[in-house]
């Protein structure tokens, strides 16, 4: 295949082959001339197309409920004389075949990076919390099984949860954040075999401090093997917050090892007040190359990078310096991958400038391309607290929502509000990984 | 309280020309996914996506080489799908051992040991050498392709041609 490419350079395979990489490269010449495309290729190729490019949401919402509103249809795209010129072939029906449930291994988990690409996404993809409850969704919004029926009489609520990197449809692990009057406390969700089992964690795993309005959210670390949140320390002398991390294996909080399991740091270049981990990305191919936690400030709308490293023996280090502050209206931040191009960031901005007009504070989705060109695709709406939003994506696909509206943003740029019956409003979800 | 959802505006392609993308790398597309599937149904249903996942960024305009973004997204598609498209090899394995009247081309494929060779290696290395042989890319374009390291790239070509080496060997064709 020699169309759009570069001038062949010095190197190339096609210049004078040794005998075996010879015969290769002529049969594989000669079976692929074999291969010709059937008519119905370009049929598929062009009803794909006008699908995706014909649905445009239009929302209107009234209170808290946003409802599908209408859809506009876009002209036809193809003219008939530009047609395709596809070679004769038999006609045949593709077949799909459902993929394997796997279980997480041991150890690093490497979700891929379009592991996700191209799969419908299924009625169990989205993990939702209303609050109360527990539950899986369809990416059509329709509530799935209840993994947690909660009691609104025991005085808890679920503030927010991190699904365990690895983690699948079939199998589910997410450290899950309760919150009652004496505080916040962690459980351990696991989904496996179609049971739902939900378990606190000991108290060696459990945040500290003062009791905060902004209870510390949790997040695991993008290899599954950490989870790191920010609690204040109880010496009102402390130079900072203080970042907690713990240890997590395949069967749940702990490894074992105390310097996996307990490591703290402070966070000297932070005031003193409530964050929650929104992220945390690193580059996993490169030991002791600096990653980051995204921290978002509970008070004032701020949002910083905090660098974490990872040394060869598996232990975290904070380097000292490089804390930086996003841009003022970035809450939250997300990367989707699509169709092998670049990486595409979706933020999550509040207000034009992070102040709040009269309904509240703004919400919306822009979406930044590869020549750093941002683009509002989704505005979410007012809500008065700045504390509601989020932000999460795997592969293709992208899931935000402020507590009172929830979008999922696929890759060919199609936007599903979801709304489900019931709650208390305190909307929080994240996309699972398909098995 | 208003809620609305914006979608892009900006339209730089005229979609009527999307055809003609379609013309220019539709088969060398199908060549390359049949390669690494060895199952034309397969192939077909890998480029389809490849040109549905394309067209949006196409027609905004944000696609320089679309030539090289269909061939990502081709490769990109099989090894993601590698899983499931094992699971359909296991099926026409089974066909394949049902006596059948073979097509002159399907005959041909046949006595090829060296493609014999060439789909019984894992899917990673196959394409690593599908990518140098047939589509003629360097390691450093193969990397990009692939989306690994040009390292990467050079040890699966070197294992696959060993493994290939290996098997004409034991088929008596050293």
């Amino acid at each position: 295949m020699t169309t759009e490419r570069d001038d062949q350079p010095a190197g190339s395979a096609s210049r004078r082959l040794p005998d075996l990489e010879r015969r290769i490269a002529d049969s594989l010449r000669n079976r692929a001339d074999d291969v010709s495309p059937t008519p119905e290729l370009w049929t598929r190729v062009e009803s794909t197309v006008n699908a995706n490019t014909r649905r445009t949401w239009i929302l209107a919402a009234a209170g808290v409920t946003a409802a599908v509103a209408a859809v506009v249809i876009v002209p036809q795209l193809f003219e008939s004389d530009s047609g395709p010129i596809v070679g004769e072939g038999p006609s045949e029906t593709p077949t799909v075949v459902a993929t394997d449930s796997e279980r997480p291994t041991d150890g690093p988990v490497e979700p891929g990076p379009s592991e996700t690409e191209d799969e419908g996404i299924s009625a169990d993809s989205i993990l939702v919390t209303d609050g109360e409850d527990l539950f899986r969704m369809g990416g059509d919004g329709t509530r799935g099984d209840t993994l947690f029926d909660g009691d609104p009489a025991d005085g808890r609520s679920i503030v927010s949860f991190s699904i365990r990197p690895g983690s699948t449809e079939a199998v589910l692990d997410a450290i899950v954040l309760f919150r009652d009057d004496d505080g916040s406390r962690f459980f351990h969700l696991r989904l496996f075999d179609g049971q739902a089992s939900l378990t606190e964690l000991p108290d060696q795993y459990q945040p500290g401090g003062p009791p905060l309005a902004e209870p510390p959210r949790p997040a695991f670390s993008p290899d599954g093997r950490h989870v790191a949140w920010v609690e204040m320390p109880d010496d009102e002398q402390a130079e900072g917050p203080t970042l907690r991390t713990i240890g997590w294996t395949d069967e749940g909080p702990g490894t074992g090892r105390p310097a996996d399991d307990n490591a703290s740091f402070t966070l000297t270049e932070l005031p003193l007040q409530a964050y929650r981990v929104e992220d945390w990305f690193w580059n996993r191919e490169q030991l002791e190359t600096p990653g980051h936690l995204v921290l978002r400030a509970a008070g004032p709308i701020e949002t910083l990078f905090v660098p974490i490293a990872r040394q060869a023996d598996g232990a975290l280090i904070l380097p000292i310096g490089g804390t930086t502050l996003l841009d003022g209206a970035v809450v939250d931040l997300a990367h989707t991958s699509c169709c092998g191009g670049l990486p595409i960031q979706h933020e999550l901005q509040v207000g034009s400038d992070g102040t709040q007009d009269a309904e509240g504070l703004v919400w919306r989705i822009v979406s930044r391309y590869e020549d750093g060109a941002g683009e509002t695709v989704v505005n979410l709406g007012a809500t008065a607290d700045p504390g509601l939003g989020w932000l999460d994506a795997i592969g293709e696909r992208a899931l935000a929502g402020h507590g009172s509206a929830m979008v999922l943003m696929e890759g060919n740029g199609e936007i599903t509000v979801l709304n489900a019956p019931g709650g208390t409003g305190m909307w929080f979800g994240a996309l699972i990984p398909p098995a | 309280m208003a809620l609305a959802v914006a979608t892009r505006t900006s339209v730089d392609n005229d979609t009527s020309s999307f055809a003609d993308v379609f013309n220019t790398h539709h088969r060398e597309l199908l060549r390359l996914a049949w390669l690494l599937t060895g199952n034309e149904d397969l192939a077909e249903d890998v480029v389809a996506d490849a040109f549905a996942k394309v067209y949006r960024p196409w027609k905004q305009g944000r696609v320089d080489n679309v030539g090289g973004y269909l061939r990502t997204a081709v490769v990109n598609r099989v090894n993601s799908g590698f899983r499931r498209l094992a699971v359909e090899r296991r099926e026409a394995s089974k066909r394949a051992s049902e006596p059948t009247q073979g097509s002159p081309e399907q005959d041909a494929a046949d006595r090829d040991e060296v493609w014999q060779a060439l789909r019984q290696l894992p899917i990673g290395q196959r394409t690593a050498i599908v990518l140098r042989y047939w589509d003629d890319l360097t390691e450093a374009q193969a990397a990009e392709v692939m989306g690994v390291s040009v390292g990467t790239v050079k040890s699966q070509t070197a294992k696959g041609l060993a493994r290939i080496r290996h098997l004409l060997q034991k088929g008596g064709d050293a």
